[in-house]
């Protein structure tokens, strides 16, 4: 009885440690959400539908109910352009 | 006014748009940008340009957009008097810039090749551009880079095409960035021109109205050859990375090619050259920032550019 206990103490805790270190791995390697920074340093999370192609704008411009909806970040600040090579 | 960033062309893109259509305005200029970027790419065996380098000697059948860009390359060779080159390829990659930026090893353990003239046989002058009938001729032996163009050039293109869209609109590549319009409210477009000693902050903000502007850095794009720091900026007088007081220079121009290609010049050129490289070109003013942080004006009047700290 005292070895049984002994080994369902063990196996919690190496079971316990291995759950806990399989969670950390997958948590450290599952994708970030994609993100626009703003030259302020203000960041903004994006969420983009699929880009039509550049041939099915016009088309799409005048069959305004295929026209995919497209959703841009707009910040209540003006966004100020930078130059400083690249 | 609408945003959009995202990555093209090995640097971050920000497309800007105001109007009932800004969206069809951004979504086109996205497409066009990358559409010129698997074109114009020298990191991409499958692009125009590298198929364009391997015919050198011979006419290539080029499209438009290419044959348009060769034949502005050509005039901007002429106008900054050679100093704005594109037949620099080998020595840039010579000096370790072998690579795309992002997969360049900023500690290179190849050694600095000894210092050489170059050694390109024929000017970046005997390139032909025929756009009557949409070819191109390199001279043999002659490969080019579009990297110190097309920036520029796709910048100011991708902004006309969303005017036809929106009546206000700018895109930046990079630091190379064309505007058309004001933005509602406003008298000028803000710039920020980043600080070259320190690239969190802004140096100045500028007031822009419209046209183009852009910045050549040998603070950007660094790396270490053998233990020598080198940059993509290189003096095709000599092959090497541009040996100048000025850390930056920024400047504004009517057209986005301009402004580009004279940035590299002014910075190849400094400060003595700098004033017979303008002489009779009012249309483009400077701003250059050398080592101390001091900043350096053109001697043409800056009408549309007002600066203050």
């Amino acid at each position: 009885m005292k070895l049984y206990r002994k080994f369902l103490r063990l196996w919690l805790a190496v079971s316990s440690f291995a759950g806990f270190l399989t969670g950390w791995v997958f948590l450290a390697h599952s994708a970030g959400p994609e993100t626009v920074t703003m030259p302020d340093g203000a960041t903004i999370v994006l969420d983009l539908p699929p880009i039509p192609s550049v041939d099915d704008f016009a088309a799409a411009e005048s069959d305004a109910g295929s026209v995919q909806s497209f959703t841009f970040s707009q910040p209540s600040f003006p966004v100020r352009m930078r130059t400083g090579g690249s | 006014m609408q945003y959009y960033q995202f990555r093209a062309m090995n640097t971050d893109v920000l497309l800007v748009a105001e109007g009932p259509r800004a969206g069809t305005a951004i979504q086109a200029a996205q497409s066009f940008i990358e559409a010129c970027e698997r074109r114009f790419t020298r990191f991409s065996e499958t692009s125009e340009l590298a198929a364009l380098n391997r015919s050198a000697g011979d006419w290539f059948a080029a499209s438009p957009d290419m044959t348009a860009l060769i034949a502005a390359a050509l005039d901007c060779h002429r106008a900054t008097q050679g100093l704005f080159d594109p037949s620099i390829l080998p020595d840039l990659q010579a000096a370790g810039y072998t690579l795309s930026f992002d997969q360049l090893p900023r500690l290179s353990p190849d050694p600095k090749p000894a210092s050489r003239l170059r050694t390109a046989s024929s000017p970046f002058s005997a390139v032909k551009a025929d756009p009557v009938n949409s070819r191109v001729r390199l001279p043999a032996g002659m490969q080019v880079d579009l990297g110190g163009i097309a920036k520029g050039w796709i910048a100011e293109k991708a902004a006309r095409l969303m005017a036809g869209f929106v009546p206000v609109c700018g895109v930046n590549a990079g630091g190379d960035l064309f505007v058309i319009g004001l933005p509602s409210g406003q008298k000028a477009w803000e710039i920020g021109l980043e600080d070259p000693l320190d690239p969190a902050r802004d140096l100045l903000v500028l007031l822009v109205e419209s046209g183009a502007a852009a910045t050549s850095s040998v603070a950007k794009r660094v790396w270490q050859q053998g233990g020598t720091k080198r940059h993509h900026l290189i003096d095709p007088r000599n092959g090497e990375p541009a040996e100048s007081p000025w850390l930056s220079v920024t400047v504004f121009a009517p057209r986005a090619v301009l402004a580009e290609t004279f940035a590299k010049a002014l910075l190849i050129a400094g400060p003595e050259k700098s004033q017979s490289l303008l002489e009779n070109r009012p249309d483009i003013s400077f701003l250059a920032v050398d080592s101390r942080g001091q900043i350096w004006k053109s001697p043409t009047e800056m009408e549309k550019i007002y600066a203050f700290a």
